[in-house]
């Protein structure tokens, strides 16, 4: 009962968080100057078209109404159709059409990020103080330390306009062609794993010291069980809940923070959607992506929890 | 065990033998030093258009190469640095304060503003940082005030948290309930008692949070959205180097050298600060 | 072998069904239409495309694409002449009637016949205000359209209309031959996303914000077009990505090269440059209703200390020629070779128009410009010049684009470095502009002597002969009165793959218009 009534509140505390959100971003918008009938007629705006374009999409309704309109459909699933960035188009298809994307370079940055970190962390943990770990741990903070679109640009100048390796720009869909995919998408999630990488092993490096020193690897030690059983048994398990974490962190920043990556490298992601439609003062579509964002940071948020909760069962109890 | 420090020269002592801020020290000492140099002896102003010089490559007449109207790169690199980092801070303190304010707040009475505050946080935590910039960006309008204010917005939730999470674990401690019982006012209690104990993490969280800065104000400079010309910020230099990277590659290419070198010198005076702030690791140490 | 050299944006059509085939996994970047081949043209710098109903269009990359999937009744060659396209001949029979007999047999997309009842239904359909066509307007002068047989067409005006013509031809102007059928049974919204035209190009799949791909129109009217058998449309925001995906083999045609980009591309053998005088104009506009531009002196003495040879340099590398008024070099029957006095470089007159004026060295102005690419290079240099010569102090503000205009459109703000491009006709430049009843005269400008040249070249249908001296006598006492400073018109730079045959370049960057004839060797 205690356990029904704590996830119901969690529950309705992220619905209330996403109908603030919301309202938030929809204030936002409507409060930044320039207008969705400027940003779809361009020059062509003059004043009888830019009134009928606000009258046949009910620009004029009062605020309070345009949001009660939108938040009414938006609860039945329904988050409206995007007037000018694609006007016509459901924002859900905006969606549909770049969420794989931003999934597939997301998660393929994450996994070269996972990798090199796993190995670099270890490494420098294991190897403390000595050569490893002095390379390691700078490899790590001079990786941290580069601008993002930076990295990107000289990315492209080595690997495609240098060595021919990769292609500079475009990508293909994983439904199209996952080798293609894998393939077009490799400087990008690069370009997003490296830093990326650089964090991870900091952090898995640290508290893998920590958990060498806390008094149960200790006693091992004393028990007389050998090195990489410690290592594999009771300091890895225990040192990955806090890398987990970090991991489940950077949900919200490969969602959105790396569109300056997408557009070096014509990603069509959800992130750059929501760009665009901020500049095209596409008010709907930008408060869909909003609330996109949110059922899916608060989702890795929950998913992060449970996996904590398999690597360690104590906290789950 | 050795005999008992003042506790300033405890936190020397450490960062003396710390290779690590001794390394992010001598990065950005070189850096400041540069800087000065090219400020005092540069033949250009930073803000000089020589039409006829126009993406010119580096030379000993310019060490860094001319940008798309001719301007000096080192010369406005020296001066873009100081109104980077200037924008940082800025945004990084404003950031900082509200947020500890808030969240010692929230940490030190609970209740329903903690709840609510702390759901404000996550909100703020839940979308993209770029986005949240951008959105923020666009209603603010163009300029240094409005990057700052955006780098504000983005640290308010993370200074927030730690604060919050920090004074609620020193409200149980000793000093603290004899503060309260000795019938200080909670303000005092806050600011004296709480604050100096806390202080530490929430100044590694900034000194990290500098680098960050410098390179979301280039993030946004990159789609349009940054400092006002003709003021030179390493964003907007940047910005403009990817425009005629083809024509120019170093404009983009030193230019990025130069961000990522200041700002490896602050990641690495962070990571040594962390070292000898941390009261943890500190300890571990002696 | 690297496999993703020739790549990316290629392969949609059979890239799917490829995909999961053995060979398909390795062999993706080969993947095309089965039947011929595919050619991929890339539209840079946008993203937005909201319709593909021509009357519904309003920007620029909507009517890229619409030149691509429709026809008109006439249409613009490569020299800014009015050849036929829908319509094989037209007439006027009185100077407020016009004439068009259409060609026969022409297929719309879904197969049924192009007639004179599609005809009427579009402009019956722009003239409709519950339609809401951003054009209605524009197209107010046309009182009827009737059909006197299934294949002649006649339009009559309220008075003689002389730019009526050019506002039938396949450019900005949303008279694009609809199909009746197709919009009756499918409803205005839909139309604009399936569209039904008449154009070599026939939609196949639209990614909103991504690409836009189509497949060819075989019952196309015009024998052996289109060659290629697909086309896609990949929408790239940055333009230097852009540049990249070209040389990389990613793409045939890439619609306009950044400026900067121009001198390497040409140096590229495997890539074939073009450039032609392009039909826009950049200016900076100013609020003749407040200081300090609201006095003429001021204003000229600001317009003579720009100069515009090094302006160009320096903003576009040279891709443009000065301009002293709106009309570009591509209308050559209403451009003014003569110079006009106050659009050309003189600091010395500059300053003694600037002592003539109310307002002195030192005085304050802020110009309001775009951020993106060289616009911002515009309103920077136009500062930095008129600084330097008057001892002005100007000082450049930047605003996301959509601001920036709202601000000049609302006449907020004192400056504006902005332009027009694409439009075709002198009435579309300086009517519209600067006509006190023009919809585009923001900051109000009023100059009876100019009005009445404006109306009466509206009524000359004999352009090039009567119109044109009117429209450069009009031209030339705006100049004067400097309510705009002039810069440049430039160029309309594309670049195409060398093994690509069948390019023509049209000074109105016709994107979709010069699909037809390309194919790559």
């Amino acid at each position: 009962m205690n356990l029904l009534l704590y996830f119901g509140a969690k529950v309705l505390g992220a619905l209330a968080m996403l109908v603030v959100g919301a309202g938030v971003v929809f204030l936002l918008m409507h409060a930044v100057p320039g207008d969705a009938a400027m940003a779809a007629l361009g020059d062509a705006a003059s004043p009888d078209a830019v009134a009928s374009f606000r009258a046949e999409h009910h620009l004029n309704d009062p605020l309070a109404q345009q949001f009660w309109d939108w938040a009414r459909a938006a609860l039945t699933g329904d988050l409206g159709k995007s007037i000018s960035l694609a006007g016509g188009f459901s924002t859900s298809a905006l969606i549909a059409g770049s969420l794989p994307n931003t999934l597939f370079v997301g998660g393929f940055a994450l996994v070269i990020a996972i990798a090199i970190s796993l190995v670099a962390g270890s490494i420098a943990a294991s190897r403390h103080g000595r050569m490893e770990d002095v390379l390691a741990t700078s490899g790590a903070i001079v990786t941290i330390s580069m601008p993002d679109f930076w990295l990107g640009y000289m990315l492209v100048l080595v690997f495609s306009l240098g060595l021919g390796w990769f292609p500079a720009y475009g990508f293909v869909r994983p439904s199209e062609s996952l080798a293609g995919a894998f393939h077009s998408g490799f400087l990008p999630a690069l370009a997003i794993a490296v830093p990326m990488a650089g964090i991870f092993s900091r952090m898995l490096r640290t508290t893998l010291l920590e958990t060498f020193r806390r008094a149960y690897v200790v006693s091992a030690h004393a028990m007389g069980f050998g090195r990489s059983f410690i290592f594999w048994h009771y300091v890895f398990r225990n040192a990955l809940i806090p890398y987990v974490t970090a991991i489940g962190l950077q949900a919200r920043y490969l969602l959105g923070g790396v569109v300056v990556i997408e557009r070096v490298f014509g990603v069509p992601g959800v992130g750059s959607v929501m760009v665009d439609a901020a500049f095209a003062r596409d008010y709907g579509v930008v408060q869909g992506c909003a609330v996109v964002f949110l059922v899916i940071v608060i989702a890795t948020n929950l998913l992060v929890d449970a996996l904590c909760g398999l690597l360690d069962p104590r906290r789950a109890a | 065990m050795t005999a008992p420090r003042k506790p300033g020269s405890g936190m020397w002592y450490t960062f003396r033998s710390n290779r690590v801020a001794q390394a992010g020290s001598a990065i950005l000492l070189f850096a400041l030093v540069a800087i000065v140099l090219v400020r005092l002896f540069s033949p250009y102003d930073p803000n000089d258009k020589d039409y006829m010089s126009i993406l010119l490559g580096p030379s000993l007449e310019h060490p860094f190469g001319t940008d798309s109207f001719g301007q000096d790169v080192l010369t406005r690199v020296a001066y873009g640095a100081q109104v980077s980092l200037l924008i940082s801070v800025a945004g990084l303190v404003l950031g900082g304060l509200v947020g500890t304010v808030i969240g010692m707040a929230s940490g030190f009475w609970g209740g329903v503003f903690d709840t609510v505050t702390m759901r404000f946080t996550e909100l703020l935590y839940s979308f993209p940082t770029y986005v949240l910039a951008l959105c923020l960006m666009l209603l603010l309008g163009y300029g240094s005030r409005s990057v700052s204010l955006a780098i504000a917005l983005v640290y308010v939730p993370n200074f927030a948290r730690l604060a919050r999470s920090m004074t609620s674990a020193t409200r149980a401690e000793n000093y603290v309930t004899a503060a309260r019982l000795m019938g200080q006012s909670p303000a005092r209690i806050l600011l004296r008692e709480i604050l100096p104990n806390i202080a530490a993490p929430l100044l590694v969280q900034f000194s990290a949070g500098l680098g960050f800065g410098i390179i979301m104000e280039a993030g946004l400079s990159f789609v349009g959205l940054g400092v006002q010309p003709p003021t030179p910020s390493l964003g907007v230099m940047m910005a403009d180097g990817k425009d005629y990277f083809q024509k120019g590659p170093w404009v983009l290419t030193l230019t990025g050298f130069s961000v990522a070198w200041i700002i490896l010198g602050l990641n690495l005076l962070g990571d040594g600060l962390r070292d000898a702030l941390d009261p943890r690791l500190r300890r571990r140490l002696s | 072998m690297p496999i993703g050299r020739r790549t990316l944006l290629g392969g949609a059509a059979g890239g799917a069904a490829l995909a999961l085939s053995p060979r398909g996994l390795l062999d993706y970047a080969h993947a095309a239409a089965p039947e011929g081949k595919t050619l991929r043209a890339a539209l840079t710098g946008f993203s937005v495309i909201n319709t593909l109903d021509p009357g519904k269009a309003a920007v620029n990359p909507e009517f890229f694409i619409i030149w691509g999937v429709y026809n008109t009744l006439v249409k613009f060659d490569a020299n800014m002449k009015v050849v036929g396209d829908l319509a094989l001949s037209w007439t006027n029979p009185d100077p407020t009637t016009w004439e068009f007999k259409l060609r026969q047999g022409v297929k719309f997309h879904d197969g049924s016949e192009m007639t004179a009842e599609d005809v009427v239904f579009t402009f019956q359909r722009i003239a409709d205000e519950k339609f809401g066509s951003p054009v209605r307007k524009k197209m107010a002068a046309v009182t009827a359209v009737t059909a006197l047989d299934p294949y002649t067409v006649r339009i009559k005006t309220d008075k003689p209309f002389a730019p009526l013509i050019t506002y039938l031809t396949n450019t900005r102007t949303s008279t694009q031959i609809v199909c009746k059928r197709a919009v009756q049974q499918m409803g205005d919204e839909q139309y604009g996303r399936t569209p039904v035209g008449t154009g070599p190009w026939k939609l196949a799949e639209w990614r909103p914000n991504e690409r836009l791909t189509f497949a060819a129109h075989t019952a196309y009217f015009e024998p052996g077009l289109p060659r290629c058998s697909a086309l896609e449309v990949p929408l790239i925001r940055d333009d230097a990505s852009a540049i990249n995906a070209l040389i990389a083999g990613g793409l045939e045609f890439v619609n306009a090269v950044p400026y900067g980009d121009t001198d390497r591309l040409k140096k590229i053998p495997s890539i074939a440059f073009s450039s032609v005088p392009g039909l826009n104009a950049r200016f900076t506009a100013l609020n003749i209703q407040k200081p300090p531009f609201d006095d003429v002196h001021f204003r000229r003495a600001v317009s003579m200390s720009i100069n515009r040879e090094a302006f160009i340099q320096a903003v576009v590398f040279g891709q443009a020629v000065p301009s002293q008024g709106y009309i570009p070099k591509a209308l050559s029957w209403a451009y003014d070779e003569q110079p006009y006095e106050y659009a050309q470089f003189n600091p010395a007159r500059a300053k003694e128009e600037l002592a003539k004026s109310k307002y002195g060295p030192g005085t304050e102005a802020v110009i309001t410009g775009f951020p993106d690419a060289w616009w911002k290079r515009m309103t920077e240099v136009f500062v930095d010049m008129a600084n330097r010569v008057l001892g002005v102090k100007f000082t450049v503000e930047l605003l996301d684009a959509r601001t920036a205009f709202s601000k000049w459109t609302s006449n907020d703000g004192q400056a504006w470095p902005t332009g027009w491009i694409s439009l075709c006709d002198p009435d579309e430049y300086l009517f519209d502009c600067f006509h006190s009843t023009g919809w585009r005269n923001f900051t109000k400008y009023n100059n009876p002597e100019v009005d009445r040249l404006l109306d009466q070249a509206r009524q000359e249908l004999d352009r090039e002969a009567k119109g044109g001296p009117l429209y450069k006598q009009a031209e030339r006492l705006i100049a004067d009165d400097c309510p705009t400073i002039f810069l440049m018109n430039t160029f309309s730079n594309a670049a195409v793959l060398a093994k690509v045959q069948g390019y023509e370049h049209l000074p109105y960057d016709g994107f979709g218009a010069q699909l037809a004839p390309m194919i790559a060797t």
